[in-house]
């Protein structure tokens, strides 16, 4: 039997390729094959699932499957390996959006772009989390199948018990408007505050706005700018969480009253299947993979328009029957991501090749 | 399938005529920080020893 051998240069605890990489993983053991995960750099608490990837031995019936989302020196290493190349393509976050903020992002970011124009010609197959990506990968000229298979979400550790103190503290009759991702300048977190400023001034003074995520990243200066932007605006209900516990993301899920996301760029974007989940009503800006990874299960705005924007979620949040429907649509997107068909999927395929 | 509410919210929206506001992201400058960046293989690349400037 071939070895089905994984390689990401970080593996990351808690974040969504991490997640997936462990699920893969641990699939593949239960299925019985002959499979291992290795990594430049990995987190002390994924120790038991994966090796330095110094200590890989190549072998030619490998299938070495590539965990692609940044520019780093393994994106044109992988190739040395003599295995048969299947990459992962998470996609990688375009370059202007970081340009302003910070040089060393812009200077990863291009070269890998330029890794992955290089590995166009050298990929057995790809595996894209999104039509958007694939086809990303398609105008790139990669003339290798490509398929799509979304990422791989832990469900189970949804159900853990959430963090008491933000259950207690944010459970308070004010309407929680959230958005969970990293604070990033593609994410736009500029536009959710705009959105929250009209609903907050025009439609209901008793809410609040969290926005879940670290800003401790390298891009302070957008965090720093986001909120002196909220101050100028004379917003006073805004909270940035920054890095946090999992049981206290699970808790900002449980009290948020509607999931807002303006981000520009998204390559699956798991935080909607995350609000899927938690029976949170989303209302999206339709750009990059959002919509494919919605579905019908929201609100898609083809514009920015703030005001409609703020509209848009009065209209949600004062309309428990809509609730009701955007959360069975909800369930029915959700049971497409959960069916577990996926990830025996993305296995048949690397077996294939 | 929800087009439906867009269009009630638009209509909502042109019975309030809500004003714009003049205050602009793009126009605001970005704060300077000075430091060393390192890169942590946990949460990426990180700022230490930040200093924000005026």
């Amino acid at each position: 039997m071939k070895r089905i051998i994984q390689i990401v240069d970080t593996y990351a605890y808690g974040d969504a390729i991490g997640n997936h990489v462990t699920a893969i993983y641990k699939k593949l053991k239960e299925l019985g094959y002959d499979t291992a995960t290795y990594a430049n750099y990995i987190d002390s608490r994924l120790a038991n699932y994966a090796q330095h990837l110094n200590e890989y031995c190549d072998d030619s019936d490998d299938i070495i499957f590539y965990h692609l989302s940044i520019g780093c020196a393994l994106n044109r290493m992988v190739t040395r390996y003599k295995g048969k190349l299947v990459i992962n393509y998470h996609n990688i976050t375009p370059a202007h959006f970081m340009a302003p903020y910070n040089a060393n992002y812009v200077k990863i970011i291009e070269s890998g772009y330029a890794d992955t124009y290089y590995l166009a010609d050298k990929a057995a197959a790809v595996i894209a989390d999104s039509d958007y990506n694939g086809n990303e990968l398609r105008k790139m000229g990669y003339k290798c199948p490509i398929f799509t298979v979304p990422i791989i979400v832990k469900y189970d550790d949804y159900q853990a018990e959430p963090d008491s103190l933000v259950m207690n503290r944010y459970e308070d009759g004010i309407k929680n408007i959230v958005f969970v991702g990293r604070i990033a300048p593609n994410k736009k977190q500029e536009d959710v505050i705009l959105d929250f400023y009209y609903y907050n001034k025009y439609f209901n003074p008793q809410s609040r706005l969290i926005l879940v995520g670290n800003y401790n990243n390298g891009i302070e200066s957008y965090y720093l700018k986001l909120k002196k932007y909220a101050n100028k605006l004379g917003i006073k209900n805004i909270v940035f969480t920054g890095h946090i516990r999992f049981k206290e993301i699970l808790a900002y899920y449980r009290v948020a009253d509607l999931f807002l996301c303006e981000s520009e760029h998204e390559g699956f974007c798991v935080p909607l299947v995350e609000a899927m989940y938690f029976d949170v009503p989303i209302v999206a800006y339709d750009s990059s993979a959002v919509g494919e990874t919605l579905g019908e299960a929201g609100i898609l705005l083809k514009e920015k328009n703030h005001p409609l924007a703020a509209a848009v979620m009065d209209q949600v949040i004062k309309d428990n029957s809509l609730q009701e429907e955007m959360k069975k649509q909800g369930k029915k997107r959700l049971s497409y991501f959960q069916s577990g068909k996926h990830i025996y999927r993305m296995i048949d395929i690397l077996s294939s090749i | 399938m929800f087009e439906i509410v867009i269009n009630q919210a638009k209509e909502n929206l042109a019975l309030k005529k809500i004003p714009e506001t003049e205050v602009r992201f793009s126009e605001l400058p970005i704060p300077v920080l000075y430091g060393k960046f390192i890169w942590n293989a946990s949460r990426g690349i990180r700022l230490i020893k930040r200093v924000i400037g005026k």
